[in-house]
């Protein structure tokens, strides 16, 4: 008897902790954080390339044309930028739209700021040191809300195999997992807002 | 001896422990599935938290710019049911749902309602949404202080649209994050409106 009063309360219990834990909710859907509903990783695909990896869940998109891409570190400069072609969307305000679902790869193509001025430059474009790079991208969700503006800071070592995640915003030397956990901290998520 | 004690006792105590705990248990099964059903403090259908800043206060002494770029401060609408709906011009369902806001606004504007619409947004931006779709109520985009506010106001995760009701005197009666509810809205409205 004890025991199944016991069981009882530690199942209610458990239930709204699983509850409080989640994310917001809108009508009948839970939302995921932004670090949760848009993953990101990088890895150097080769010595003047960094490929960018996005993973957007289940009924979540992002827009193409709400990327944008900065080297704040590094004796590089960014040469271009290719982003595939995403799914048509009319907009009221911008016309056309593109959006992404599921997986998107995006190559950054790099040049040394050596190899831009002097075209005799030893480096010969290539990324010898360690870059850091920031991204502004934004999507939204199926259930009808989108998320701000999300800002990713990579540190990109060039002798580093692998993927690796974005900055830790406590830890910009360090590179995180791009799976970010989850969280409910609001002071977290006003930080993150630009 | 204690052994037949218990043999002897145990038939009675049996069935009362039996029924007592099955009734116990069905009542612990039904308050669960009504605590299930219950609407949770996090909806994004109301939901008027402890989290949420959302004193007549804060609300009626805030200032947005215009398009004009003149503030424009929120307690001129304190005698009127006011509704303010944060968004952004890259927001797309955001847009999507303001032409009902538009609707309810010249329905109701005369009945005392006042819809204003907070952009997370650059003024440039908003300036040409309005080319493409002119409001009939006030846009203030605010790109550094929209997103700071709305979350003051029950936006915990920054998300858009975020639409909050204040009664005639400052009362918060609704918080929604997510796109309203056109029939649902306005029945509100008719509801709330000033005497």
């Amino acid at each position: 008897m004890a025991i199944i009063v016991t069981a009882l309360f530690a199942t209610l219990a458990l239930t709204q902790t699983a509850f409080a834990a989640d994310g917001v909710l809108t009508g009948s859907s839970e939302l995921l954080e932004a670090e949760a509903a848009f993953q990101v990783s990088a890895t150097m695909k080769d010595a003047k390339t960094v490929a960018l990896t996005y993973r957007i869940a289940d009924g979540y998109y992002m827009y193409r044309g709400r990327f944008k891409f900065a080297v704040e570190s590094g004796a590089v400069s960014l040469k271009k930028v290719v982003t595939p072609a995403g799914k048509l969307k009319h907009d009221a305000t911008f016309g056309r739209v593109e959006t992404y679902r599921g997986q998107v790869r995006v190559l950054l193509f790099f040049t040394t700021k050596a190899a831009i001025n002097h075209f005799a430059a030893p480096a010969n474009g290539t990324i010898v040191e360690p870059i850091k790079i920031k991204i502004v991208s934004q999507g939204c969700a199926d259930a009808g809300v989108c998320y701000p503006p999300l800002v990713h800071h990579f540190s990109i070592n060039p002798a580093t195999k692998g993927s690796i995640g974005p900055d830790s915003p406590t830890n910009p030397v360090a590179p995180t997992s791009s799976i970010v956990k989850p969280t409910n901290s609001v002071t977290d998520l006003i930080r993150k807002i630009p | 001896m204690d052994n037949t004690d218990r043999k002897q006792i145990s038939p009675l105590v049996k069935r009362v422990a039996i029924i007592t705990a099955a009734a116990f248990f069905m009542l612990l099964l039904a308050g669960l599935a009504w605590w299930i059903g219950q609407p949770l403090p996090t909806t994004g259908d109301s939901g008027i938290g402890k989290d949420v800043d959302a004193s007549a206060g804060i609300i009626y002494t805030s200032s947005f710019p215009d398009l004009e770029g003149r503030q424009q401060s929120l307690g001129q609408w304190q005698k009127k049911l006011l509704i303010i709906n944060f968004w952004a011009t890259w927001c797309g369902p955001c847009k999507e749902e303001m032409p009902i806001f538009a609707k309810l606004q010249q329905k109701y504007g005369a009945n005392g309602l006042q819809i204003v619409g907070i952009a997370s947004d650059s003024t440039l931006n908003v300036i040409n949404f309005v080319k493409h779709m002119p409001m009939p109520y006030p846009l203030l985009p605010d790109e550094t202080r929209a997103m700071a506010f709305s979350s003051r106001l029950g936006n915990r995760l920054a998300l858009l649209p975020h639409t909050v009701v204040v009664r005639p005197g400052g009362e918060v009666i609704q918080i929604k994050i997510g796109p309203i509810h056109e029939a649902e809205y306005e029945a509100m409205i008719l509801k709330n409106l000033p005497k």
